[in-house]
């Protein structure tokens, strides 16, 4: 760009120089054109005012004439005529003469020039005669003799004012031909000037063409130059777009099979396997959790980075995200044998809080990553619609020097700790983008050798306190959310495995599973049988899950249908919104994701059913015994692991729900051997996990006579309820 | 306009003819003979003018250079509006007529528009006929310089001794 405007500017100066020389040239030639064409034009105008006194011809002839007619009269005089009209005759010549050198007359007749001293002869002779006429009248004695005088000198008068008429006439023709030569000397003059004035117009249009032509030609190159820009920037958006697409398209790919393996563990981790199984199937699912959080942060930078991503300002309870974080955390701390500690203000406050949970997952996920024994601490505070939430560890730290690589995108301090931790390096880069997209600032100190402190700060207005009945009541929030519900449900997803997953899941949770492959075969089942919910993929061959959503909508079908997707945009969930879903799930679908979405879809729970069905409440009940093996539970927690183990008492909540309803309709329908065998299993089940006191009233039951149900209900409670809290 | 100003003249000269009769004889020479259509005489279908009934009637001083004189000259005379009036004259034209038997053609329209005089005097002294005189035309070339090319001289009669009217 520069250098092709330094090169206009280098062609353009000379040309300039050269334009203002001519320009001024031209004005100087504009400029005295004219002045010399109003010379000529004023030398003109002088010229016929002057014209105006120029009848000398006329004078010189009225002269002769009169003198002429003197003649005559004095002829007539001679033959005895009036002497009065000779008299006349004299004064009319007489004023006629005066005329020769007075007024304008008198430049023409000059006393220098011969037609002057031709005028003042003829003058002279009439004005000699004035005596000779005044003394006819006085002596008329002497008249005829002073006619005879007066005859001479009248001739004398004829001859000379004759001459005067030649001198004039010659004179007047060499003035007129001077004149014409004049006037053709202006004509020259103004032509010129005109001749002047019209090539400096021309050049002044050349001019202005050259000029015309040179800003045309700049701005074609201006206009190249933008244009050429403009491509390299709709280059450099494509590119971005492609690389946007590509990372979003690799991690759906990613993600699909994962989910598929992620469910599939789920679900075989609910099924009996031995120790050393189980031990197994733990590994798998945290190798997939981890692979999972890897696509997530590259998905999430490479939104970030296109600034796609979009914030979900409101408002929540602050208790609501830390203890989902507390939930997911502890655990994992545990494990790794570190003090876990977690503490907050009952606060409501705004902002984004799936961003804010994000964050602070990552902060604690590093924390419990990088410290070897000691603690890590969370702590929170509002100050001032602001809220502060540090992550203490008791780890190695980080020397000063390694603080600024912290937030860098890709970086991790120790490339050895790649290798030993794992993790794209991007957590902490993601962790800053979002909070600066929250207005917040995010930092650390840390002293090495004695751990570090990692916090963030965000404006949360509005915030305000919660009054102690204003809290959220703690629910049963366990790694894994055990529920129970009853009903059928549709799910629809073009690929087997993850078909096979969600409906897995759904029907630990008790429910009854129906599924389909794609978009027409959904629209076709909900219009033959009464679903209490559909969980509908997005993306499926024939016909997607958006659109069948619609012509489900349009049939007057109101079920409730949530999305099922891998892509985790915010786009997509509105598009579900949009087409007249009722909720979203991103997948991998995990069963508190389901559990979630049933309850606020209003799938009824296998509790409601019991109530409706008019079961006694649990005071009624005859109450179970409740012993706990503790220490046979502390051994299979160490060999297990705390998730397998959390796990396993999920699966033993949902097996004490089912074998309590199997042995309940059994009874009911007085099939003894299925009665038995329900109460048999539940034995073992309680048994298998260290309670003593289930497996002991399970067993009292089968040799028992009575009705059951009671005491059944009463078992299913206390299990439901122990295991919660 | 056009028709009103020739109806109030018509009214005019019927006041004149009125006082015909009572145009007066001139005493001493006569300087001016108006012929023509003119409803005023006192004579043989003529008036006739001297010194003494020119200067009787409406008078102005018109002080001009001329192509005539060296430098400013004061005429003074009869406005020849007035003396048309006097004799009830009705045309368009006029034709004056010198000593010398040259004459000019003057539009009536000329005395209306400007107040052309014959001039009896200049700088106070009778105009012989040796200066030009008995009578001058002259035009308001003072007032109008525009009056001042060959047209006009060529109007500007002297030695005027007959006026007629048609």
């Amino acid at each position: 760009m520069a250098k092709v405007l330094a090169k206009l500017g280098r062609k353009a100066s000379p040309r300039l120089g050269l334009a203002i020389v001519l320009l001024t040239l031209i004005s100087v030639i504009l400029l005295s054109s004219t002045v010399w064409m109003f010379a000529g034009l004023r030398d003109r105008q002088q010229s016929v005012e002057r014209s105006i006194r120029e009848d000398a011809v006329w004078a010189a002839f009225q002269t002769d004439r009169e003198a002429a007619r003197l003649v005559e009269a004095t002829l007539i005089a001679q033959t005895g005529g009036d002497i009065d009209a000779l008299i006349l005759r004299y004064d009319l010549l007489y004023s006629r003469v005066t005329l020769l050198g007075d007024g304008s007359y008198a430049v023409p007749f000059g006393a220098q020039s011969e037609l002057g001293e031709r005028a003042e002869a003829v003058s002279d002779i009439v004005q000699d005669l004035e005596p000779t006429i005044d003394a006819l009248l006085d002596e008329p004695a002497r008249r005829d003799a002073l006619l005879t005088e007066i005859l001479a000198s009248a001739e004398q008068v004829i001859e000379a004012s004759n001459a005067l008429i030649v001198s004039a006439n010659a004179e007047t023709n060499a003035l007129r031909v001077e004149e014409r030569r004049k006037d053709l000397d202006a004509y020259w003059r103004i032509g010129i000037a005109t001749l002047a004035l019209t090539l400096t117009l021309v050049m002044l249009i050349v001019l202005l063409g050259v000029q015309i032509a040179h800003i045309s030609r700049s701005g074609r190159a201006i206009e190249l130059l933008g244009r050429r820009n403009a491509k390299k920037a709709l280059e450099a958006r494509e590119a971005m777009r492609a690389k946007s697409a590509f990372l979003a398209t690799m991690s759906h790919e990613i993600r699909t099979p994962l989910n598929g393996i992620l469910g599939m563990t789920s679900l075989l981790q609910q099924s009996r396997l031995s120790p050393e199984q189980a031990r197994h199937v733990v590994s798998i699912r945290q190798s997939g959790d981890v692979l999972l959080d890897v696509i997530t942060d590259i998905l999430d930078y490479s939104k970030l980075e296109a600034g796609a991503a979009s914030l979900a300002i409101a408002s929540f309870e602050l208790a609501e995200v830390m203890r989902s974080v507390e939930t997911i955390m502890r655990p994992r701390a545990e494990v790794a044998g570190l003090k876990f500690d977690m503490e907050w203000p009952d606060w409501e406050v705004t902002s984004d809080p799936a961003r804010v949970r994000q964050v602070l997952l990552n902060l604690v996920g590093n924390a419990v990553k990088f410290t070897a024994e000691g603690s890590v601490r969370v702590m929170a505070e509002v100050d001032e619609a602001e809220l502060k939430i540090s992550v203490t560890d008791t780890g190695k730290g980080i020397a000063a020097a390694d603080m600024p690589l912290l937030f860098k995108d890709f970086s991790q301090i120790d490339s050895s700790s790649t290798r030993s931790f794992g993790g794209t390096g991007l957590g902490l880069a993601i962790s800053k983008r979002l909070v600066e997209a929250l207005n917040g600032t995010i930092n650390v100190e840390s002293r090495p050798g004695q751990g570090s402190t990692f916090w963030f700060s965000l404006p949360v207005a509005p915030a305000r306190p919660l009054a102690e009945a204003e809290r959220a009541v703690s629910h049963c929030m366990a790694p894994v959310e055990p529920s129970r519900f009853v009903g059928t449900v549709l799910v629809v997803d073009d690929n087997a495995i993850n078909r096979e997953v969600s409906a897995g899941l759904l029907e630990a949770m008790g429910l009854d599973v129906v599924t389909a492959s794609n978009g027409r075969e959904a629209v076709d089942l909900a219009g033959t049988l009464a679903f209490s919910m559909i969980f509908m993929d997005m993306q499926m061959p024939e016909m997607d899950g958006l659109a069948a959503t619609r012509a489900l909508r349009q049939q007057g079908i109101d079920v409730p249908i949530a999305g099922l997707t891998a892509n985790a945009f915010a786009s997509d969930r509105d598009a579900c919104l949009a087409a007249g879903m009722n909720d979203y799930v991103s997948k991998p679908a995990t069963p508190e994701k389901l559990a979630q979405v049933l309850r606020r879809q209003g799938v009824a729970t296998a509790d409601e059913e019991a109530v409706e069905a008019g079961a006694p409440s649990d005071d009624e009940a005859g109450a179970a015994e409740w012993t706990v093996d503790t220490a046979y539970q502390e051994v299979l927690r160490e060999q297990l692991g705390e998730e397998t183990f959390a796990g396993l008492l999920v699966q033993f909540e949902a097996d004490v729900e089912r074998l309590a309803e199997e042995a309940i309709s059994a009874w009911r329908e007085d099939e003894l051997a299925a009665y038995d065998a329900a109460l048999h299993t539940l034995k073992g089940a309680a048994l298998a996990l260290g309670y003593g006191g289930v497996a002991e009233t399970a067993n009292a039951l089968r040799k028992q006579t009575a009705n059951p149900v009671a005491a059944l209900e009463a078992v299913r409670g206390t299990v439901r309820e122990r295991l919660c809290a | 306009m056009r028709v009103l100003i020739p109806a109030l003249l018509l009214c005019l000269s019927g006041i004149g003819s009125a006082l015909a009769d009572d145009l007066p004889q001139p005493m001493g020479p006569v300087l001016l003979t108006v012929t023509g259509t003119i409803a005023n005489t006192n004579a043989d279908g003529e008036a006739r003018f001297d010194l003494e009934m020119l200067d009787a009637l409406p008078q102005r001083v018109t002080e001009s250079e001329t192509p005539w004189y060296n430098g400013v000259q004061s005429f003074s005379g009869v406005k020849i509006e007035a003396l048309l009036d006097a004799v009830g004259a009705d045309g368009d034209t006029v034709t004056v007529t010198a000593l010398n038997d040259y004459s000019a053609q003057i539009p009536v329209a000329d005395f209306r528009d400007y107040e052309v005089i014959f001039a009896t005097r200049i700088n106070g002294e009778t105009l012989s006929v040796r200066d030009k005189g008995p009578l001058f035309v002259i035009y308001p070339f003072d007032e109008n310089p525009d009056l001042y090319n060959e047209v006009y001289f060529g109007r500007s009669v002297w030695q005027v001794t007959a006026m007629s009217v048609e």
